[in-house]
C-alpha cells in the first residue's frame, strides 16, 4: 500500500478518535512538517482514493489545431471576398438541430456519508474557520466534513508560517495524473475557503468562485459580525449563526458552480431583458416618479435574474457581484416561494411581501441594507383584459415564475418598511395600468402573439436565427462598458435545458479560461469594433463520442464574443460572416440590450 | 369538530365598517410560523420550506358580522433565527397581537417562548401598549392526544404569565385549531378600531380557509 494513503488515513483516524473537531495536535503536525515534500502528497492521497472508473464525467479530446494557422486562415478571408457569399448560398446551409452531448452532468449538493460517493465527485467545496471548525462542505456529511476540516486547517496553517517568520498563503496546488485535480485555498482569516476541481479549471476561475461563497457569508452576516463571534471565542461554530435558508442558498450556489450553470459568474456581468430603449426610459421615469426619500435603489428584475433597469443615486453605482449575491439569495432557494394551492408548484410567493437585511459586500461590507422585495405576475386575467392582450397566454403551463418580476427596493433605514412598501405599490400600479410599459413587459417576459393566434416566445431573449448568423448555435456577447452580456438562445428558439446549459457555459468556461486573460490585440491599439486582421480568434474544438463542437472567443477592448458552432461543418466564411453579424448586430441594438446607467437620481 | 369560520365565509361587496389589525408571529426557527401564515392564506403546507429571511408581510381581508364589517389583517411573519433579533421589534412595535408559537415536540422552543414574552412585556411597559399575547403551540399532530410531553410545564407557565390572553394547540400541517386561532383575533378586534369604510380599500377578497378537512387531532 502506498505509504502516503496510509498517512492520509492516520490522520483521519486521529481526528474521528480524539473527537477534536478535526483539530490536529502538536505531534502530528511536526510529523508532517518533517516531510514537506510530501505534504502535497497528502491530499494527493484524497484523489487517489477515486475508483478509478469514477473520473469526472467529462472527458475531452481537446485537440486544439494550431489556433495561430486557423486564426490566420480566417484573417485572410476577411481581407479577401466575405460578403461576396450570396444571400441564397447562405440559406441553403442545412441547419442541423443536434442533441450535444458532450458527457457533461449535472451535480447537486449532498449530505452524503458515504466516503466514497463523496471522493467521486469531481467539485468540492469547503468553507472552515481557521481554528479548523468545520463551517460548509458542498458534499459529504457532517463528520466527512470534521474530518476534512482538519486537513485544510493543517495544510493552510502548514504553509502559513515560514521558518523565517514571514507568513504567506497557500493558494493552490494540483494533484493527478490525466485527469488533473486542482485545490485551490482562499484565506479570508477567519473564514477559510476550500475548492477542488477536476474540470480543468484555472487558479484565477476557482478563486473567484471562492470570492463569491464567502462574500454570500458577507451578504447574510457581514463582515463586524462574523469578526465579532470569532474574536469572543475563537472556537466559535459558525453553523449557529446559518440556518437552513442560508445552508441552502449556499448549496445552490455551489450547484450553479459546479455545473455552470450561471453565465453571470463565470463570464462576469449580469444579462438584462431585451426591450425597447423608449420603454426602458418610460418605466425609469416611474421609479423616478415614485421615488421617495428613503429609497436608496430600486431594481427590476425578469425572470431569469435578468434587469430591466435600476433606480441609483448618481454618487453610487451598483456592483455587479453584490446584485449577483442578491439575485442568489432570492431566485435560488426557496425561502421567497410557496405552494398557492394543493397539488401545485412552489412558486414565487407573489402574495407576500419580504423584508430582508442584505449586507452588499462591494457597497459596505460593515454594514446591511434593508431590501423590499415583491413578485409581480404579469399573467393577470383583468390586465390582460384591459390591455387587449391575447388571453390564450393563460392557458399556458409551464413554470408558473416565468411571467413574474421583481421589484426590490433598497434603503438604508430598517424602518422604512412601509414606505417602500408604499413605493412599490405605486411603481407597480403604474408598470401595470401604463398600457405601453405593460404590453412591451408582456411581450419581452411571457411572449408576443402570432397572427394564427399562437403565443410566440418572449422577446425578452435573442435568437442565434434571427441576426441572421448561420451556422452558430448560441452565443454570448458581453459589452465590457456595461458589464452586462446577452446570452442567446440555442438556434432556432430552443430554451437550453440544464443540462444544455451546464454544457454550453462549460465549454464558454474552458474558452474564458484559456483566453481570456491572455487576449492580445496586435497591430494597432485602437479598438475597431468589427474584425480585421488584428484581432486574435481564439477556437477550441471538442468531441465526445461522435458530437463535435468548436467554440470561439473573440476579444477586443470593448467587448467579448463566445460563440459555439458545429465542429462538422465549418465553412469559414460563413461563420466569420456570422461572427460579424452578431457583433454588428449587438452594436447596433445595445440600446436595446444593455442597461446604461439606469434611472439616476 | 368544526373547522369553518362563518364570518370568515362571506364575500362582500362593502361593508359598513373596517379595522386594521396588526399580528406579528414570533418564535424560534422552525417552529413554523411560516407555515402557520401559509396555511391561513393559500391552505397549502409544505415540509420542504427554508427558514425565513429577514421577514415576510401579509395583508389578509377578513369579513366579520355577516359581512358588516371587515378587518383588515396585516401580519408579520418573522425569521426565528437569532442573527435577525435584533429587527424583531420593528415588527411587534405598534402591534394589536403577538403570537408566541413554539413546537409541541421541542421543549426548548417553548422554554424560548419565555423569552418573547419577557420581551414583549418591556416594550408594553415602556410604550403603554394594550398589545394582546397568545401562546401557540404547533405541530400537535405529532403529539399523543393527552398532551405534548412538557404539558405540565405550559400550565404552570400559562398560571405564572396572567398576560397570555390565551392558549392554543394548533397543526399547520393537519390544519387543526387554526380556524378556532384566526377566528379568536378577529373577535379580538375591539370596537373602537373599527371606522367607516373608505371606498378606496374596495375589492374584497374571500379569503375563507380553503380545503377544510375534519380533523382526528383531539387536542
Amino acid at each position: 500500500m502506498d505509504p502516503i494513503a496510509i498517512h492520509e488515513n492516520y490522520i483521519h483516524r486521529d481526528s474521528i478518535s480524539s473527537g477534536e473537531s478535526g483539530q490536529l495536535n502538536r505531534p502530528e503536525v511536526t510529523r508532517l512538517a518533517a516531510q514537506k515534500s510530501q505534504v502535497s502528497l497528502v491530499s494527493n492521497s484524497l484523489v487517489l482514493a477515486r475508483p478509478p472508473e469514477s473520473t469526472s464525467g467529462v472527458t475531452f479530446v481537446c485537440s486544439q489545431p494550431d489556433n495561430a494557422s486557423i486564426a490566420a486562415s480566417m484573417e485572410a478571408s476577411i481581407s479577401g471576398t466575405i460578403f461576396s457569399d450570396s444571400e441564397t448560398a447562405f440559406n441553403s446551409l442545412p441547419e442541423s438541430l443536434p442533441t450535444i452531448d458532450l458527457g457533461f452532468r449535472p451535480q447537486k449538493a449532498d449530505m452524503n456519508d458515504n466516503e466514497n460517493a463523496f471522493f467521486v465527485q469531481n467539485k468540492h467545496f469547503f468553507i472552515l474557520s481557521v481554528a479548523g471548525k468545520p463551517i460548509y462542505s458542498m458534499h459529504g456529511s457532517d463528520e466527512i466534513l470534521t474530518v476534512h476540516a482538519g486537513i485544510i486547517q493543517t495544510i493552510v496553517s502548514y504553509f502559513e508560517f515560514n521558518p523565517d517568520g514571514e507568513t504567506e498563503q497557500l493558494r493552490t496546488f494540483t494533484s493527478g495524473g490525466e485527469q488533473k485535480t486542482r485545490f485551490c485555498f482562499l484565506n479570508k482569516a477567519p473564514i477559510i475557503l476550500m475548492a477542488i476541481s477536476s474540470l480543468d479549471e484555472t487558479e484565477l476561475q476557482m478563486n473567484q468562485q471562492l470570492d463569491f461563497l464567502y462574500n454570500f457569508l458577507l451578504t447574510i452576516l457581514s463582515k463586524p459580525h462574523i469578526d465579532k463571534v470569532f474574536r469572543k471565542r475563537e472556537n466559535f461554530d459558525l453553523r449557529k449563526l446559518l440556518g437552513k435558508a442560508d445552508i441552502a442558498c449556499l448549496d445552490s450556489i455551489c450547484n450553479d458552480l459546479a455545473n455552470f450553470n450561471n453565465p453571470g459568474l463565470i463570464i462576469g456581468g449580469l444579462e438584462c431583458l431585451r426591450m425597447r430603449k423608449s420603454v426602458r426610459r418610460r418605466i425609469e421615469n416611474v421609479l423616478l416618479a415614485e421615488r421617495s426619500e428613503n429609497l436608496l435603489y430600486a431594481l427590476l428584475v425578469a425572470p431569469g435574474g435578468r434587469l430591466i433597469t435600476v433606480l441609483r443615486p448618481r454618487r453610487h453605482t451598483l456592483h455587479t457581484s453584490d446584485l449577483q449575491l442578491l439575485f442568489s439569495m432570492i431566485f435560488n432557494t426557496n425561502t421567497f416561494r410557496s405552494t398557492p394551492e394543493e397539488n401545485e408548484i412552489q412558486q414565487l410567493a407573489s402574495n407576500e411581501e419580504f423584508w430582508v437585511p442584505v449586507c452588499f459586500p462591494k457597497f459596505n461590507p460593515n454594514g446591511f441594507l434593508y431590501s423590499f422585495i415583491q413578485f409581480v405576475d404579469l399573467k393577470d386575467e383583468k390586465l390582460m383584459y384591459l390591455h387587449d392582450l391575447n388571453m390564450s397566454a393563460l392557458q399556458q403551463d409551464g413554470n408558473p415564475d416565468s411571467s413574474k418580476i421583481t421589484v426590490i427596493l433598497v434603503s438604508a433605514y430598517k424602518d422604512s418598511f412601509f414606505e417602500m412598501r408604499k413605493i412599490a405599490t405605486s411603481i407597480i400600479k403604474s408598470l401595470k395600468l401604463n398600457r405601453t410599459i405593460y404590453r412591451n413587459l408582456f411581450k419581452a417576459v411571457v411572449g408576443t402573439q402570432g397572427a394564427n393566434g399562437e403565443t410566440g416566445a418572449g422577446s425578452g431573449k435573442v435568437d442565434p436565427v434571427e441576426i441572421p448568423a448561420p451556422l452558430v448555435q448560441h452565443f454570448v456577447f458581453k459589452s465590457k462598458k456595461h458589464t452586462q452580456f446577452v446570452f442567446s438562445r440555442l438556434a432556432h428558439l430552443r430554451e437550453p435545458d440544464e443540462n444544455m446549459r451546464g454544457q454550453l457555459m462549460m465549454l464558454y468556461a474552458q474558452l474564458h479560461s484559456r483566453f481570456s486573460g491572455a487576449s492580445r490585440i496586435t497591430g494597432s491599439q485602437q479598438d475597431s469594433d468589427f474584425l480585421d486582421e488584428s484581432h486574435f480568434i481564439n477556437l477550441v474544438r471538442w468531441k465526445h463520442h461522435n458530437d463535435n463542437l468548436v467554440g470561439f472567443l473573440i476579444t477586443t477592448t470593448n467587448y467579448e464574443l463566445y460563440l459555439l458552432t458545429n465542429g462538422g461543418i465549418m465553412d469559414k466564411k460563413v461563420l466569420l460572416r456570422s461572427c460579424k453579424n452578431i457583433i454588428k448586430w449587438c452594436q447596433k441594438n445595445q440600446d436595446r440590450l444593455f442597461i446604461s446607467g439606469g434611472a439616476v437620481f | 369538530m368544526t373547522t369553518v369560520i362563518p364570518h370568515m365565509d362571506f364575500d362582500v361587496a362593502s361593508p359598513r365598517l373596517s379595522a386594521d389589525f396588526k399580528l406579528v408571529l414570533l418564535g424560534e426557527s422552525s417552529v413554523g410560523k411560516s407555515s402557520i401564515l401559509q396555511r391561513v392564506q393559500n391552505g397549502t403546507f409544505d415540509d420542504t420550506k427554508a427558514s425565513t429571511v429577514g421577514a415576510a408581510f401579509v395583508s389578509k381581508k377578513v369579513s366579520k358580522d355577516n359581512g358588516d364589517k371587515m378587518v383588515n389583517l396585516q401580519i408579520w411573519d418573522t425569521a426565528g433565527q437569532e442573527r435577525f433579533h435584533n429587527l424583531t421589534p420593528l415588527y411587534y412595535r405598534n402591534s394589536n397581537m403577538a403570537f408566541i408559537v413554539f413546537d409541541m415536540t421541542s421543549i426548548d422552543s417553548f422554554r424560548k417562548a419565555e423569552y418573547w414574552i419577557r420581551d414583549l412585556e418591556t416594550y408594553k411597559n415602556d410604550n403603554n401598549s394594550s398589545l394582546k399575547l397568545v401562546l401557540v403551540g404547533n405541530k400537535c399532530d405529532l403529539v399523543k392526544s393527552e398532551g405534548c410531553a412538557f404539558e405540565d410545564e405550559i400550565r404552570q407557565f400559562l398560571n405564572v404569565n396572567p398576560e397570555i390572553s390565551k392558549y392554543f394547540k394548533v397543526s399547520a400541517k393537519e390544519n387543526v385549531g387554526l380556524a378556532e386561532l384566526f377566528e379568536y383575533v378577529v373577535d379580538s378586534v375591539d370596537d373602537e378600531l373599527f371606522h367607516e369604510f373608505s371606498a378606496e380599500n374596495n375589492g374584497i377578497i374571500d379569503l375563507s380557509l380553503k380545503k377544510q378537512q375534519p380533523s382526528s387531532c383531539q387536542c
